[in-house]
């Protein structure tokens, strides 16, 4: 597996994308999870790690008891990788959500889990005959 | 699995869910104080580490373990459901 982004709360959005695209970001994938309640917006600098900004979009949004800042980092898995026993077996910590759909990353499948010191990772599922998602330079994903 | 007791119990609750409970408070539900979603997997997380468990999926519902009261009962059943399985296996 790989880092794939670094989840990034924002109560701001606008301000946070002008932070990120000073650091060299540029908006990659802007979208509403209706899943999770947020609006997601990826910034990427093509070097392999994004940020994803989350702004909560309503009352059930996942992060609205969240302070801006650090939220999560997200994993990718390669084929063939089994994040459910694999990560059990390290008891580090739990994995507490069934797969979500993330509209951020084509509709892919994700789980989020919570380590033992209390913070959160997220892994990006990959399915068998499932291409990984990339960005394109044009800016929009696939 | 280790034996729960209700002060390991209380310690846990306290450091992870970032809460002041004394034993008094065992029937105070937690969501009132401040608990959501997000804390209580955090405090589930903090117990399987604690008592060296893995609560099954099924018990982790935030209403049937709002309480200091019923943490405790879910655990103590857990580790004698435990001692049991392992009874049987000896």
């Amino acid at each position: 597996m790989r880092i794939h982004h670094v989840g990034v709360v924002t109560s701001n959005m606008d301000r946070s994308i002008t932070i990120y695209e000073k650091l060299g970001y540029r908006k990659a994938v802007d979208v509403i999870d209706p899943f999770q309640n947020n609006r997601i917006v990826m910034m990427d600098r093509g070097e392999g790690v994004m940020i994803e900004l989350i702004w909560p979009a309503n009352e059930q949004s996942t992060v609205r008891n969240f302070s801006d800042g650090y939220h999560h980092l997200c994993y990718e898995m390669e084929p063939g990788e089994d994040v459910g026993q694999g990560f059990k077996r390290l008891r580090i910590g739990k994995i507490f959500t069934e797969p979500i759909t993330a509209p951020a990353f084509d509709g892919r499948k994700v789980v989020f889990a919570c380590l033992l010191d209390g913070s959160f990772i997220e892994f990006i599922l990959c399915e068998e005959g499932e291409k990984k998602n990339e960005v394109r330079n044009d800016g929009r994903s696939h | 699995m280790k034996s729960v007791t209700m002060g390991e119990v209380i310690e846990v609750l306290n450091a992870a869910g970032e809460l002041s409970l004394t034993e008094e408070q065992k029937e105070t539900d937690i969501t009132e104080l401040g608990i959501d979603s997000i804390a209580f997997i955090k405090v589930v997380v903090a117990l399987e580490e604690q008592f060296d468990c893995e609560i099954p999926d099924s018990k982790l519902i935030l209403s049937d373990m709002n309480t200091l009261q019923k943490i405790y009962e879910t655990m103590d059943a857990l580790y004698e459901e435990t001692m049991g399985r392992d009874n049987l296996s000896a």
